[in-house]
């Protein structure tokens, strides 16, 4: 079963004039750990956008868990994305005025799938997370701002993780990160999404990071608009 | 909507200088406008509450005000005197149950000189039917007994036996001091909050004798012409009755006039000013929420990243809106309440002052109707000031889409 189906797509932001985005056919199967590389101008942020509902395509259609996210309202996809989707951002992942277990929890605060049945345990399986990803169970009342970006990436994985969503997507998690610190923190990420049995889709420009992944697709070869 | 009450406290909390000034401005304003509206209403109050119980004041020709400032207020000058036969023709009428007669013209030490007789102290009311209480002394005693108001006594420092002279006229450097005429002061009033805490009151007989004697007229202590008098009716169906009749004496050209009505017209030319004043502390609401909007607007900008936080977490559009709108309305309430702490404070540690100074009484009462609608007047405008912010980051979230180009 494919948990990410991609049709005849276009999208253009409405500020441009040209089409920024033009994909036949793609398609992710669930469970898989797919790297897509994605050098900046291959129309990467464009992807992610339609990806997780928060644009819709102009033409064609995106599916995510065979639901199609262009016939849903703009309510009903902020809901799907709240439910079925976590997401890692390249770096500043936090809300800065939130601490950290705070910060981890904000996603079942949202969503009630995700939230599961009460405060109690949720903050039990996120320190559970935070545990696994490496963090300190003592830095979980601390201010975000005192940790370093190597600690901010996997609390954001935490939060990423929590309630076990569907599908995770990373938008190059690592470039903030110096290589050790990278390296680990792909292999705790991917110890994880194979234990929540999550659909993880990992982007990068970064070569050096593929060899952990099922699938290597490039968005380059897949989007049919030339590098901008 | 509890975690976005939470988010948008938490981000006052990280912002706390600008949350606090946008509170102060808030807090500031509503301090002004409660204000501006408690001295309005306030002096409306004792304004109203200066004459009561008279039923009409009887002076020579003249405009309402005119009458009413002079006999009342003891500001400005009266035009003609009242002969002494006229004043009695309708103190003896059968419909009058008491008359107060007034001599004025002359001054202490700035304060005006009433000459009247002792009925001022027993049918003189004030506020709602207060009559003049004596916080030291008695009446005048004899001819040249002299009763003083509240502030005479506490700005002159004058204590009962106290010997004072006179002057003509209400001009303090006069020459014409009636030096040879030493009163005494027999009796001091407590404070009434009106003009008679202002006032020196003596008897006519003396008013008379002290003109007597600057003059060439005989002393007969008899007065022989009065300024304005008061008058009761037995019934409150007889005043206009009353009141043509004096409008239309032929002998000597008279003017009764109702105090309710009187005092009506000199406020509606009043509140002209209170009103401009009630303006300007509407403006400088708006400026306040000016102040905190460009504060708000700045901030979004620094916000752009947490915005698309929320938003890839599956926050919804109409969920930012609210929180930004939210922290708007924490904002403004936080600063109502904050205003008007601080106005029953400053109410709590100025009033005494105020009280003897201006003779104007603020209570710590609750917050009157008035000042409610304005409290939710200020609350509303900063909801509706509120969405520009709200509706800028709502459009920022929707063209960042998942990533923020700082």
């Amino acid at each position: 079963m494919n948990i990410i189906e991609l049709n005849q797509l276009t999208y253009r932001w409405p500020s441009n004039h040209e089409v920024t985005i033009s994909i036949d056919d793609l398609s992710i199967e669930h469970g898989k750990k797919v790297f897509l590389h994605g050098p900046s101008g291959s129309g990467k942020s464009t992807l992610l956008s339609l990806l997780t509902g928060i644009n819709t395509a102009n033409q064609g259609s995106v599916k995510v868990l065979s639901t199609s996210l262009g016939e849903l309202n703009a309510a009903d996809r902020d809901k799907f994305r709240a439910e079925h989707i976590g997401y890692i951002y390249q770096q500043f992942n936090l809300i800065p005025y939130l601490n950290v277990i705070e910060n981890v929890t904000l996603p079942c605060r949202l969503s009630k799938r995700r939230g599961g049945a009460s405060t109690d345990v949720y903050n039990s399986q996120a320190l559970t997370l935070l545990t696994r990803l490496g963090v300190d169970e003592n830095l979980a009342n601390r201010a975000v701002t005192e940790l370093s970006i190597g600690q901010q990436q996997r609390v954001a994985a935490a939060r990423a993780l929590m309630g076990a969503p569907e599908l995770i997507i990373a938008d190059e998690p690592c470039s903030a990160l110096d290589d050790a610190n990278a390296q680990s923190f792909l292999e705790l990420l991917i110890t994880q999404v194979e234990e929540t049995g999550s659909t993880l889709v990992f982007v990068s420009h970064d070569l050096r990071l593929m060899k952990q992944f099922d699938d290597c697709l490039s968005l380059n070869d897949i989007n049919k608009i030339e590098g901008r | 909507m509890k975690i976005l009450l939470l988010l948008s406290w938490k981000s006052l909390l990280n912002r706390k200088v600008t949350s606090l000034l946008s509170i102060l401005t808030i807090a500031i304003a509503v301090l002004l406008l409660l204000g501006v509206e408690r001295v309005r209403s306030q002096t409306k109050q004792s304004f109203a509450n200066t004459i009561s119980a008279t039923d009409l004041i009887v002076g020579a020709r003249s405009g309402q005000v005119n009458l009413l400032l002079y006999s009342v207020f003891r500001m400005g000058n009266p035009t003609q005197n009242i002969s002494w036969k006229s004043y009695r023709k309708f103190a003896d009428d059968k419909r009058v149950a008491w008359t107060v007669p007034f001599s004025l013209g002359d001054s202490h030490r700035s304060f005006r000189v009433l000459g009247t007789n002792s009925d001022y102290f027993k049918y003189y009311k004030y506020s709602n039917k207060q009559p003049l209480v004596f916080a030291d002394g008695t009446g005048f005693d004899n001819q040249f007994g002299a009763v003083i108001g509240s502030q005479v006594a506490k700005k002159l420092g004058y204590v009962v036996g106290q010997k004072i002279v006179v002057a003509h006229g209400v001009s303090d450097k006069s020459f014409n001091r009636h030096d040879n005429s030493p009163f005494t002061v027999k009796g001091i009033l407590a404070p009434t909050g009106t003009a008679v805490d202002k006032t020196v009151h003596v008897t006519l007989q003396a008013i008379e004798a002290i003109h007597a004697r600057l003059g060439s007229h005989q002393s007969n202590a008899q007065p022989s012409q009065i300024t304005a008098f008061l008058i009761g009716t037995h019934s409150k169906m007889q005043i206009f009755s009353l009141q043509r009749q004096i409008a239309n004496y032929k002998p000597q050209a008279l003017s009764a006039i109702l105090p309710g009505v009187a005092l009506q017209e000199l406020w509606s030319i009043m509140s002209i000013a209170e009103q401009a004043l009630l303006i300007v502390a509407f403006f400088v609401v708006i400026a306040g929420m000016l102040g905190v909007l460009s504060s708000l607007l700045t901030s979004l900008q620094a916000r752009r990243r947490e915005i698309a936080i929320l938003r890839g977490m599956g926050a919804s559009a109409r969920q930012i809106v609210t929180l930004l709108l939210t922290e708007v309305v924490l904002i403004s309430n936080i600063g109502i309440i904050v205003g008007v702490a601080l106005m029953y404070l400053l109410t709590a540690t100025l009033s005494g002052y105020i009280r003897s100074e201006y003779g104007l009484t603020f209570s710590m009462d609750m917050l009157n109707e008035n000042e409610i609608l304005f409290l939710i007047a200020v609350q509303l405008l900063a909801l509706l000031v509120g969405f520009i912010p709200a509706i800028t980051g709502y459009r920022q979230s929707l063209s960042d889409g998942m990533t923020v180009r700082s």
